[in-house]
């Protein structure tokens, strides 16, 4: 019977051996491999966070992205209306002061036409000395009657086709009138102020007239309508947060009960 | 028709161990544990020393599983990690002093011993080896390994492996002949 050679006997037999390990070595084993498990989950926690945060910023973005982008065009035209009121008022001025110009003449025209209608006042005046009247508040009725028809005399002569100036035309020429009865004397200065006075007035009218064509621009209104909803969206968030904070505190002070 | 299931679940359990299920890596461990102890052992004298280089070398083993390629079998793998790390638990403690020794050795094998030995016999003339002895010994006579791979490993010339071999062999032929007169001295 052929014995095994040395070597192979040393070989088959070491290589069989098992030695058993000790009974707490795998829980070793395994603690060290949770150990580096949960250096790794730091980093993958670190990791969430900041994918959430994104998550968030880009929710975020995509919610105002939303609600602007209606609003966007609207604020690109706000300034192009804002150029329109401003330039408004400068064409509005013009108007003015190109009104007031005219009328300036047409009061010098109705001066003009003042002083060769002056005499009928006169003669009326001249009648009632004659009649002698008992007080003078009659008379000064009668005068108030008198100038009366001299501003429609007045205001059949001009040919302006707009009503408003005429009739402030007439109230700031009657005030004039008065004036001149009065005092008898009036610089040009105040009939200057006056007139510009009548001119604002008209202009105010105007543009009130102007609102009730419809000619005012729409855009001004969207804004206004808005500013009002935009106002109502912030009432309605802080209603939430008022809510939600009453809720809280309702619920602080109950939890003892 | 039992091979076949058998490999089925080592892969299995393998591809479990490296998503870290660590129930698949109790059972692969429990299951090569003991061989790889005694591989371990081999090299290195204290079992307790030993026990921890081979924890080491299963804890390479689990955190590199994705590294393994099914190319060899899953044992011979583990097995060269363990003998990896005794190697390298033996070069830390200043253990492996291989001398450089270019002198030509002849390729002698054991004269025949007849005496039948049990392994922990085999282990306390292993371990009476010096470390350098030992581990080209064991590297060579129990792994198999060739004088290149060894020369790689330890990181010396393939002749003084071959040196440290030739010289490991005679001093445990004259232990084996010492134990055999005395044995049948009686």
């Amino acid at each position: 019977m052929e014995t095994e050679n040395f070597e192979d006997q040393l070989k088959r037999k070491l290589q069989e051996r098992e030695i058993s390990p000790s009974a707490k070595s795998w829980e070793k084993l395994s603690a060290n491999l949770d150990a580096t498990q949960e250096k790794k989950k730091p980093f993958a926690l670190w990791m969430g966070i900041a994918a959430s945060i994104i998550g968030g910023i880009l929710i975020l973005s995509l919610v105002f992205n939303n609600t602007t982008p209606s609003d966007s065009p609207e604020i690109v035209d706000t300034p192009k209306e804002e150029i329109k009121l401003q330039e408004n008022p400068i064409e509005i001025a013009e108007e003015i002061f190109n009104k007031t110009q005219v009328e300036e003449e047409q009061v010098a025209a109705s001066e003009i036409e003042k002083e060769t209608i002056t005499p009928t006042p006169k003669a009326s005046v001249n009648l009632i000395k004659e009649r002698k009247p008992k007080s003078r508040e009659a008379v000064a009725a009668l005068e108030h009657n008198s100038l009366q028809k001299e501003s429609v005399i007045i205001s059949s002569t001009m040919s302006t086709n707009d009503k408003i100036l005429d009739i402030k035309l007439n109230v700031a020429l009657a005030s004039v009138l008065t004036q001149t009865k009065n005092e008898e004397t009036i610089t040009d200065a105040e009939i200057n102020k006056l007139l510009v006075e009548a001119a604002s007035k008209i202009s105010r009218e105007r543009y009130k007239n102007d609102f009730a064509e419809g000619k005012v621009n729409p855009q001004d209104l969207l804004q206004a309508v808005e500013m009002d909803m935009e106002n109502s969206f912030r009432e309605k968030v802080f209603g939430i947060l008022k809510d939600g904070y009453l809720k809280a505190r309702t619920a602080v002070a109950n939890r003892n009960y | 028709m039992k091979v076949i299931p058998l490999f089925k679940n080592e892969k299995q359990l393998i591809a479990r161990a490296a998503k870290n299920h660590r129930d698949a890596q109790q059972h692969l461990y429990e299951k090569h544990s003991g061989k790889m102890l005694s591989v371990c052992r081999m090299y290195i004298k204290d079992l307790q020393f030993a026990e921890d280089v081979m924890l080491t070398g299963f804890f390479k083993v689990f955190t590199h599983l994705k590294d393994f390629k099914h190319e060899g079998s899953f044992e011979g793998w583990v097995r060269r990690i363990m003998i990896r790390e005794s190697i390298s638990f033996l070069r830390k403690k200043n253990e492996l002093e291989l001398q450089e020794e270019m002198e030509t050795v002849k390729s002698e094998g054991f004269d025949t011993i007849q005496a039948e030995m049990d392994a922990d016999y085999i282990q306390q003339l292993i371990d009476e080896l010096p470390e350098g002895y030992k581990a080209v010994f064991v590297l060579y006579a129990i792994e198999g390994y060739k004088h290149t791979e060894i020369a790689e490993l330890l990181k010396i010339s393939e002749g003084t492996s071959k040196s440290q071999l030739f010289k490991a062999k005679k001093m445990l032929q004259e232990k084996l002949e010492t134990l055999n007169t005395s044995s049948y001295g009686n």
